[in-house]
């Protein structure tokens, strides 16, 4: 069920209007309505499944320089009412904040009718057991070595409008369905695992046995892995790999935030030659190739932002507060948390994930990276698990299946060693912002890259 | 709010449920963040709703709704059971629940100062000074930021088995934090992301923040110039702050016996616990006692009943070293034929189901002063407060970095170490726990912030800690 243009922008401007009346001198409001369904399945069965209809309302209240930000999900006069008293309140205490300049100025922000599906908005529980039922009968179809399969099926309904007194309208819906699966598989008493995932705005995009039967021959052909010891090797990155350092660099780096702050590599490197010449990294939250949603959580359109251009750093992504900050304006980044590249392309090569293992010595195929964090922000320094399938290459050809590594190692290192860049690229989900953010990536091929310890399986 | 929750079930057995129950939850927060001495984010929410949870041609199902009105209850019950008997076109036997005693009651964290009548201005002035005084240590610190945060939730459970339980859950804390920048480096320092507990204002009260504030300002500073990390096998010496996490990760996470018996494998992962290795299996030293204490006062996962209705408790999961517990909720305690759920189902809100989630994982006090530890380690490195932290999917692999640590050298702290990092295998690292601090040095620390689940719950859970001594450890990971 969705709430509609019209109810949105009314609602919004409802509240607008009662917060200037309040002696606002700028005021933002967001509703974000949404209708999410999630079916999630373990040892080849369903064991959760959950739904949710949810609305929130954020109004960010603005007393010249003092600003507070109020939330509610209760759509009622007298809640409401209470909201704009609050919100008004909490600026009221606060002292000036220099730095604050003004809420974002009105661009015109484009339609993108694409984004929205029927067929995923009105998605039932059975169509999504049905979907669940064939994902995991292709998974043990494979192999009989296939044990058990476990995963999630989501469908959603996402509206988001974003109005604010200098007159922005912005209001979009959007459908996500995505499915994501781990089987793990046993031949004598051993283990492999396999993982595979997909998203898109439309459901029939989705073909659950195509994600079931990847995932399960990954697995499958991961049973047996042998323990090798850690240290430096030509590492090959899938794009679920890839995604996450990409995830991970933008967090620590590509943002004005983090430049602000002094911890990001820019600082260091920006306009320099710092990595391979094939790496080209951009953000674009239009292009229908990813997960496109038309503006941020200001309401300000998405721009495309050139992150990394032929290896070498060219700019981070804004919202309204940095931008200003710097005497810029903002990029369409904000999420509310400071603004982030949430919808990130790598420049496809040429190269095929075969070619990738022919032009390797002594190297891994890494599939997946798992509970990645930060070791050292400036440094960009990741840590992080290998997960559901690696294998040593040696020689140009695939070995064997190995048990998972631990990696320490500075992306900056890391990118500055891209060797090959794969022609065919994925569109993977990641972050959830208005929805849900994407990377489209391609494999990569590092040159050197360091492993510090391994597990047991 | 009992008329309610009485039509949601009997809607739901109406339609077809063999069991179902009702939360019906408001929760209120505040968070300020303050960043180098203005406000940053002044956010002040609530959010109310109610979930339903059925079980249906022996599947479950659950739906949820932000419109408390017995319109929508009558809707979305009836989803619920859709969902359930679509659950169950994908079965593989029907879902057996633990029994638990129906019981009607109240609980209520005890609360000495309630922290939503402080007025805000007194919190943003407390924050705010953190920051002056970080800044007030000279143009080498780049950002001084602090935050506040107080949450309270009132939830009640109502289930066709005949529980009715109101709970009013109420947790703050506030922290500081510095990141220094110069001579190539950053380095941040902070008190304490773990400075959170279940209580009121007193919380906050009990330690003067802007005392920390300073001191981790000139730590930052001094961190930049300290020696990196050196590569070593040496003997560690973990500050409580960061064994927290430790625990939180290595022993609590493989304890929920859901992850256990396999219904997390494809997100958070699995656990190297398995069932049979329950009874026998050497987790850690004799020295190593590890309880699931949801009755423990001050913590984050302290409440009267778990969101199945199942009583606080104190549970076993490590005793002298060995492995003799899980946390559980009602389904997967049925699965391992124990005679009772350890009352650890939690739901982050309205809108997700229970899971097994951490109570207050702790370690339990050892005999040790802490000067007489340091005295009596020849070699060593001591660290505090984490940095970074990753651990494998299967709980064994992990790596954490800390803020800050020493060397050890003859039983006293030498040099300032900056980037530490150390890494092991769970059972190893815990069987070569040798010493673990006295009551002294024991306190309750807080993560509210453990993610699990699609879709995701962040839960508040506690971990109760004294600092530990863990012999011939690998520190100083990696070359960067």
């Amino acid at each position: 069920m969705v709430m509609g243009k019209n109810s949105c922008l009314e609602l919004a401007e409802k509240i607008i209007n009662e917060v200037l009346k309040a002696g606002a001198t700028q005021a933002e409001v967001r509703i974000v309505h949404h209708n999410s369904y999630l079916t999630r399945f373990a040892n080849s069965y369903i064991h959760q499944n959950v739904g949710e209809v949810n609305t929130q309302i954020i109004l960010r209240t603005v007393l010249g320089k003092r600003i507070s930000r109020v939330a509610s999900n209760e759509v009622n006069l007298n809640a409401i009412r209470e909201l704009v008293e609050r919100g008004i309140k909490l600026a009221k205490i606060q002292e000036e904040n220099p730095e604050f300049k003004s809420l974002p100025e009105p661009e015109p922000v484009p339609e993108i009718e694409e984004l929205y599906d029927v067929g995923t908005a009105e998605c039932t529980p059975k169509t999504r057991a049905e979907m669940v039922k064939e994902l995991i009968s292709e998974a043990h179809a494979y192999s009989p070595k296939v044990k058990s399969v476990a995963g999630a099926f989501s469908t959603s309904t996402i509206e988001v409008t974003v109005v604010n007194s200098l007159g922005i309208k912005a209001y979009a819906k959007a459908t996500t369905a995505s499915v994501n699966t781990n089987v793990i598989s046993e031949d004598d008493g051993v283990e492999g695992f396999g993982y595979a995932a997909d998203i898109s705005r439309k459901i029939k995009e989705i073909d659950p046995r195509k994600i079931g039967r990847e995932a399960a021959e990954r697995s499958v052909k991961s049973l047996w892995a042998k323990s090798i010891e850690p240290g430096e090797y030509e590492v090959i990155l899938e794009p679920y790999a890839v995604t996450t350092a990409m995830t991970y660099t933008a967090m620590n780096g590509l943002n004005a935030q983090a430049v602000q702050d002094g911890i990001s590599f820019m600082l260091d490197l920006k306009d320099k030659q710092a990595f391979s010449d094939k790496f080209t990294l951009w953000d674009d939250g239009l292009d229908l190739k990813g997960m496109a949603f038309p503006f941020d959580v200001e309401g300000v359109p998405k721009k495309r932002v050139l992150l990394i251009e032929n290896g070498v750093p060219r700019n981070v992504v804004y919202d309204s507060f940095t931008a200003h900050k710097e005497g810029k304006k903002s990029t369409g980044h904000a999420t509310g948390y400071g603004p982030l590249p949430t919808h990130m392309f790598i420049k496809p090569g040429d190269s095929s994930i075969d070619e990738m293992i022919r032009e390797t010595k002594h190297g891994l195929l890494v599939t997946r990276f798992h509970y990645v964090r930060t070791v050292h922000s400036r440094k960009l320094v990741l840590t992080g698990m290998t997960r559901d399938g690696t294998w040593l290459i040696e020689n140009g050809e695939i070995k064997h299946p190995v048990k998972n590594l631990r990696f320490t190692e500075s992306m900056l290192k890391a990118f500055a060693n891209i060797s090959l860049i794969a022609k065919e690229v994925r569109r993977v989900g990641a972050g959830r912002w208005l929805g849900i953010g994407s990377v489209v990536a391609p494999a990569i091929k590092i040159d050197k890259f360091q492993f510090t310890g391994v597990t047991t399986y | 709010m009992e008329d309610i929750a009485k039509l949601a079930i009997e809607e739901a057995l109406k339609a077809g449920a063999t069991y179902a129950d009702i939360r019906i939850i408001t929760q209120r927060w505040e968070r300020i963040i303050t960043r180098n001495g203005r406000i940053r984010e002044l956010n002040v929410g609530s959010s109310r709703g109610f979930g339903v949870r059925v079980i249906a041609d022996g599947a479950w199902g659950f739906a949820s709704h932000h419109e408390v009105s017995p319109n929508e209850v009558v809707k979305v019950a009836r989803r619920a059971v859709e969902i359930a008997k679509a659950s169950a076109m994908v079965k593989k036997e029907d879902v057996k629940l633990a029994p638990v005693k129906p019981v009607r009651d109240k609980y209520e964290t005890p609360v000495v100062k309630d922290p939503f009548k402080v007025p805000i201005e007194e919190k943003i002035s407390l924050l705010t000074e953190c920051d002056k005084r970080i800044m007030s240590k000279g143009e080498l610190i780049k950002v001084a930021t602090s935050m506040m945060r107080i949450f309270r939730e009132h939830k009640v459970f109502a289930s066709s088995e005949g529980s009715y339980i109101e709970q009013t859950i109420t947790w703050c804390g506030a922290t500081t934090r510095a990141i220094a920048v110069g001579y190539g480096e950053v380095q941040d320092r902070s008190f304490d992301g773990r400075n959170f507990n279940t209580g009121g204002y007193e919380i906050i009260e009990e330690v003067y923040l802007p005392e920390k504030a300073e001191e981790i300002s000139e730590e930052a500073i001094k961190l930049l110039t300290a020696k990196n990390c050196p590569s070593m096998v040496t003997d560690l010496i973990i500050g409580g702050s960061q064994l927290a996490l430790q625990i939180h990760e290595s022993c609590g996470h493989p304890s929920e016996l859901d992850r256990v018996l396999g219904t997390e494998a494809s997100y958070a992962g699995t656990s190297f616990l398995t069932p049979d290795k329950l009874g026998k299996f050497r987790y850690g030293s004799e020295v190593v006692n590890l309880v699931a204490d949801a009755t423990a006062p001050r913590g984050l996962g302290t409440f009267g009943y778990d969101d199945e209705g199942v009583p606080a408790q104190k549970v076993y999961l490590v005793k002298k070293g060995i492995f003799v517990g899980y946390l559980t909720d009602r389904e997967s305690a049925a699965k391992l034929g124990l005679p009772s759920s350890t009352g650890a189902a939690r739901a982050s809100s309205w809108n997700r189901i229970p899971l097994v989630r951490m109570t207050n994982i702790n370690l339990e006090p050892g005999d040790w002063d802490f000067e007489e530890l340091i005295q009596e380690t020849k070699k060593g490195l001591y660290v505090e407060t984490n940095r970074s932290w990753s651990i494998d999917d299967k709980r064994l692999n992990f790596q954490f970095g800390t803020q800050i640590a020493y060397l050890i050298e003859n039983g006293e702290f030498k040099e300032l170490i900056k980037n530490a990092t150390y890494t092991g295998i769970t059972p190893e690292f815990w069987r070569s726990c040798d010493a673990v601090c006295n009551e002294k040095y024991w306190r309750m620390w807080g993560t509210p912030n453990c993610g699990k689940g699609e879709p995701g719950q962040v839960m508040y859970v506690g971990h109760g800690t004294a600092p530990a001594r863990f012999r011939n450890v690998r520190v100083g990971v990696g070359r960067w």
